[in-house]
């Protein structure tokens, strides 16, 4: 526990978002992004951020196992990782309160574990040490969403708006959340607390800014509310909201106990001068508009109480992104092995492009940059790759044409195919002249030659 | 200690004359009339009878301390008028004693309790004078008994805690022990001989890492050791004020590494120093970027790029693996300006290094004195690089230090941490705390009905005596001066205007106006040094300095603890530089920003200076929790920080070394600020 932070990881389990791309084999948390799996990219960045005691829950006990699996024989002697399953479907927040009585340090740092950024979470952890605040959040600009330059399929990139649309009010300083809004709610009036306009007297609403799913929460908060409020299913749309709410009138730690600092002088220092004390520092500190609003004069003895929501916002420079739909999975696909291509931390060859020296290409066949080619796969002669990803092991005949797409393990691809903007799981077998189009093939599922699909989820029929 | 105090008369704590009661100043210089300004006869002998107490005054001043008081006397039908009509004569000296019935009841106290007071302080001061000569010479005792454990200590904190903990394995003793050999073969080779060796091993490298060649050599080979070493010394190298100190006495104990010493850089880092500044990055936890357009006759303070500086520590948070996350919230609060003023900064660190007290264990195979000391100091040098120490602050390590160094061997660790814990507990009570108190007791006395107090930016001791005289009923209007870019004084005001006070706004262009209304100025300060000179946030010296010039008294309150040993004859050579947006920029009003693109011009520089320093000309009166002393001459204030050390010595404190000249009187007023502090026990007890 450095620094008194524990962290979880929230891995999700079998989203239904991604349907045709997770499956029982393949939970959410190990799909892979540049032929490593998301969940990766946030043990390394908690890695590397020197957190290496964390708790990562997995939805459903299957998934969990597979989880488990993973990170054992991935980060052996490098992270200490427990894995807890918890049952499907109780959400973010149920999946906390499944864990809660495991936490035990001052501040709990939340991640979910499809989050793709290079965004240190120290950063945001200070913010939260600094403000003493209940919650603090990431907020990060909205991901460029679709593919970068195919015109025809841009306009109905448009029309599909991006999921992770948050409305989001801050203080002019941009320090504290005043306002969110996120999934349903959107579509909604928005209300704000009178209160709190009051006390902030200007409130900034951005559209532009996305949750980024990477939270610090006072311990003591984040269980009590947990506790009291058993009806709240996910931490983004329930518990986020009802902090922020109830930031001028809090109604948690109430009965916890007060600032631990001041009780444990208690017995020393006299009572009236521990007041004066407390007064003396916190009249020196900068106030926030909640002290302002604690002090404000209107005659009631009566102490108000409230938390503080901070944010963070990320600068525009580092890269972060949810996966959490298919449309982003393709998106951080792309932008991992391109603009993101830090996060990867391999090296790119001079095309720019990262093959594997196992791999091996036909002749006349061009992979352009942009592009990862996996360990052990064979492209046929006349290939053509561009801007997509390659798992590994993959047999791809001649005259194959693979552009802006991602195909996983063990795929099988025959002479003649034509991929575009398409997803393409492990184990799928695309026939002789098959042309693929923002398609998404399910794992396993075999593509009859000569067949045509545009737009199509492509999956087993059991499932 | 205690039982000593304890049995000493209680006595009023208003009655300590201390040795900055000036003995030429004629009683009757009374200014800036309060309409009851005619208690004159009795102030007329009071303060001759006090100044000439023989306890304080060295024979050879006493002659000329007896025609002095000859002088009032004489003068008094002839000052007369000046006295009545507040504006007449501008004489500066005149200027000084303020308002009259703060003189009148000083005499009249004095007197009263005078022959008491020297018949008690004859054998106090013997007994302390004597103690100070023989605490002198044990404190350098302990200090250097402790201190050669920082050496090891030191090279154990910066190990990485992998090795420390776990150095079962025979490798990593190995590991170990190679870096100790090799340095201990460094230790012993002449400077010169190692110089040869250096120059080898640089001509070895390749000729592509020339500039990386000196740090390698020293850095690789003993990695492990000298790195320790280096931070061991920011801590106390950069801390302004133990610095002078702690160096000696470093320099003291090592006497094998004679060399070590000139190593030693300038107690101040001096930030136009290239080499130095190198040498200090190198070990800092936050890598700053240093702004390039500096007013040149800054150069040598430190000013870092504000925007990088912040993101930078924060997104190292769960890096910085020693620092306790107590520490580390203040060092964050104090680089975002959270947390500032003197004793909101002081109070913020001791209560973060309890904490970390709460959370220590001594690792194995190390002492909790030695090892502590070291932790402290890279808490220390941390803090420093968030923001440079106050001089408050730099009081309160040298304290805690000391109690550390002082621990007896034969207390557990549990009782150590709890009487460490305690001892801080006591240093924010008695230091801050009490003396606030304290100084509000005294400084209310100054406040009279129809007073019109004027004040400048927010200090919390101010801001304590203005709602205690409220409270007690005095009928007075505030004026609140304040400047940009901090508008400190909106806060004051805020609270002010929410208890009820009747306040007035304005900002420090207008002082000029409004001083003419205002009858007494209460100023806070960062620190009071030992030339009398006030430090204080940059524009305390303009407001006194209007003030001095329409004869208002200015009357700066300042703990105790503040106190320092430094003199400081401008603001220039010590500073703190402030954020350079902060000044350029108007925040809320982005139509007069007009500077935006300028900021990164060659040819603007841009100063935000934090402090400045008040020259003693220009203050009436320091209020301090030992008692409040009207200022006559550089002499006697800096007997009055004088007085205080003498004091605090028995609590570790050392505010003030020996000045030779006035050695004899600052003992001799070290006996009545010995009771002034018993007093105040007495008080609150």
């Amino acid at each position: 526990m450095i620094m008194d932070f524990q962290v979880v990881v929230l891995a999700g389990g079998t989203s239904k978002k991604l349907v045709p791309l997770v499956s029982e084999e393949v939970p959410k948390a190990l799909l892979p992004v540049a032929n490593r799996p998301v969940l990766s990219y946030v043990l390394e960045l908690l890695e590397r951020s020197n957190l290496k005691d964390l708790i990562v829950v997995v939805e459903g006990v299957g998934a969990a196992r597979r989880v488990g699996g993973w990170i054992s024989g991935a980060y052996v002697d490098r992270l200490h990782v427990e894995v807890a399953a918890v049952p499907e479907d109780v959400g973010t927040a149920g999946a906390l309160r499944a864990i809660a009585h495991h936490l035990t340090a001052n501040d709990i740092l939340v991640v979910s574990g499809d989050l793709v950024c290079d965004v240190f979470p120290g950063a945001v952890a200070a913010a939260h040490r600094r403000y003493d605040a209940a919650l603090t959040t990431m907020l990060c600009s909205l991901p460029v969403s679709g593919p970068l330059e195919s015109g025809s399929s841009s306009g109905k990139d448009k029309t599909k708006k991006p999921g992770c649309c948050n409305i989001i009010g801050l203080d002019p300083t941009k320090q504290f959340l005043l306002y969110i809004a996120t999934g349903p709610e959107i579509e909604r009036d928005i209300r704000v607390q009178k209160s709190i306009l009051r006390a902030v007297g200007q409130m900034e609403i951005r559209a532009d800014l996305m949750d980024a799913h990477l939270y610090a929460f006072k311990r003591a908060v984040l269980q009590e509310v947990l506790e009291r409020k058993d009806t709240f299913q996910s931490l983004q749309q329930d518990v986020l909201p009802y902090l922020v709410r109830s930031q001028l009138r809090s109604e948690v730690l109430l009965n916890g106990a007060p600032h631990s600092e001041e009780n444990s002088h208690d017995k020393v220092v006299p009572r009236n001068n521990q007041v004066m004390l407390s007064q003396l520092v916190a009249k020196k500190t900068t106030p926030s508009f909640h002290e302002l609003h604690v002090m404000a004069p209107d005659g009631s003895g009566a102490v108000r109480r409230t938390h503080k929501c901070c944010v963070y916002i990320a600068s525009q420079d580092k890269y972060c992104a949810r996966l959490n739909s298919i449309q982003a999975f393709s998106d951080i696909n792309r932008d991992v092995i391109g603009d993101a291509s830090r996060l990867l931390g391999y090296s790119f060859s001079a095309q720019n492009n990262i093959i594997h020296p196992s791999a091996k290409l036909g002749s006349k066949t061009t992979v352009g940059q942009n592009c990862m080619l996996g360990e052990g796969s064979q492209l046929g002669d006349k290939c053509s790759v561009k801007r997509s990803v390659i798992g590994r092991h993959c047999r791809i005949g001649s005259n194959v044409k693979v552009v802006n797409s991602v195909v996983m393990n063990h795929v099988t691809i025959a002479d003649g195919c034509s991929i575009q903007g398409s997803v393409i799981c492990s184990n799928a077998q695309l026939q002789e002249r098959a042309v693929l189009k923002d398609c998404q093939v399910g794992a396993g599922f075999v593509v009859t030659s000569g067949s045509e699909y545009k737009g199509e989820f492509l999956a087993k029929k059991e499932r | 200690m205690d039982p000593r105090r304890g049995a000493r008369v209680v006595i009023d704590p208003k009655v300590r004359q201390v040795g900055f009661f000036t003995p030429g100043a004629p009683p009757d210089r009374t200014q800036s009339g309060p309409p009851e300004s005619s208690s004159l006869p009795v102030a007329d002998n009071s303060p001759s009878g006090n100044s000439l107490s023989p306890v304080m005054i060295p024979p050879p001043r006493h002659a000329s301390d007896n025609l002095l008081s000859a002088r009032p006397a004489l003068l008094p039908p002839l000052r007369r008028p000046g006295d009545i009509i507040p504006v007449g004569s501008y004489n500066p000296s005149e200027f000084f004693l303020g308002t009259s019935p703060t003189a009148s009841f000083y005499g009249k106290v004095g007197d009263g309790e005078f022959s008491e007071d020297a018949s008690g302080a004859g054998w106090t001061r013997r007994g302390n004078s004597g103690k100070v000569a023989s605490s002198l010479p044990s404190g350098g005792f302990d200090l250097t008994a402790v201190k050669p454990s920082n050496l090891t200590t030191v090279s154990v904190v910066n190990m990485p805690p992998g090795i420390s903990e776990k150095s079962g394995g025979a490798s990593i003793e190995v590991q170990n022990e190679q870096p100790a050999s090799t340095r201990s073969l460094k230790e012993k080779t002449s400077k010169a001989e190692r110089r040869a060796l250096q120059e080898a091993q640089r001509a070895a490298k390749a000729a592509a890492k020339a500039s990386k060649a000196p740090t390698a050599t020293s850095g690789v080979a003993t990695s492990a050791n000298a790195k320790p070493a280096k931070a061991s010394k920011p801590s106390s190298q950069k801390k302004d004020n133990a610095s002078v100190t702690a160096t000696e006495i470093k320099a003291g104990d090592r006497p094998p590494e004679k060399d070590r010493k000139k190593d030693v850089p300038h107690p101040r880092m001096q930030f136009d120093d290239m080499s130095r500044v190198e040498k200090a990055k190198r070990r800092a936890v936050v890598r700053p970027i240093e702004v390039r357009n500096r007013v040149e006759l800054f150069r040598h303070l430190p000013q870092y790029e504000r925007g990088t500086l912040l993101p930078d520590l924060e997104s190292k948070f769960f890096q910085l693996d020693p620092m306790h996350p107590a520490v580390y919230k203040v060092g964050l609060q104090y680089l975002a300006g959270d947390v500032s003023g003197g004793n909101a900064r002081c109070i913020a660190m001791l209560h973060a290094f309890q904490e970390a007290i709460k959370d220590y264990s001594t690792p194995p195979e190390k002492t909790l004195v030695r090892d502590f000391t070291a932790r402290i100091s890279s808490f220390v040098s941390f803090l420093i690089e968030c923001r440079p120490l106050s001089i408050s602050m730099g009081n309160a390590i040298r304290f805690l230090k000391s109690r550390i160094a002082k621990l007896p061997l034969s207390l557990s660790e549990s009782e150590a941490k709890a009487s460490l814990q305690s001892d801080i507990d006591r240093f924010i009570n008695e230091k801050i705390v009490l003396a606030d108190k304290v100084i509000v007791r005294h400084a209310v006395t100054k406040i009279r009905d129809g007073d019109v107090l004027l004040t400048y930016g927010s200090s919390s001791a101010v801001e304590m005596i203005l709602l205690h005289a409220h409270e007690l009923g005095k009928q007075f209007r505030v004026v609140v001066v304040d400047s940009r870019p901090k508008l400190e004084g909106q806060v004051l005001l805020r609270r002010l205007v929410g208890k009820g006070l009747s306040c007035t706004y304005t900002h420090i262009n207008a002082v000029s106006y409004i001083m003419h209304e205002v009858t007494l100025v209460f100023l806070g300060a960062s620190s009071v040094l030992c030339n009398g000179t006030v430090y204080s946030r940059v524009g305390t010296a303009c407001v006194s300095m209007v003030a001095h010039a329409f004869r208002v008294p200015v009357l700066v309150c300042c703990e105790a603890y503040k106190f320092h040993e430094r003199v400081q004859l401008d603001s220039i050579c010590s500073n703190e530089l402030g954020d350079p947006d902060a000044i350029s920029k108007v925040p809320g009003r982005e139509e007069i920003n007009y500077l935006d693109d300028w900021a990164k011009s060659e040819n603007l520089q841009l100063l935000n200076l934090i402090y400045d320093a008040t020259p003693s000309d220009y203050v009436s009166m320091i209020i301090t929790d030992y008692g409040m002393g009207w200022n006559h001459d550089y002499g006697d204030t800096s007997s009055l920080g004088f007085s205080c050390l003498v004091v605090d010595q028995d609590d570790g404190i050392i505010l003030a070394r020996m000045v030779c000249a006035t050695y004899k009187c600052a003992c001799d007023s070290a006996g009545v600020s010995k009771r002034a502090l018993m007093d105040i026990d007495g008080w609150v007890k």
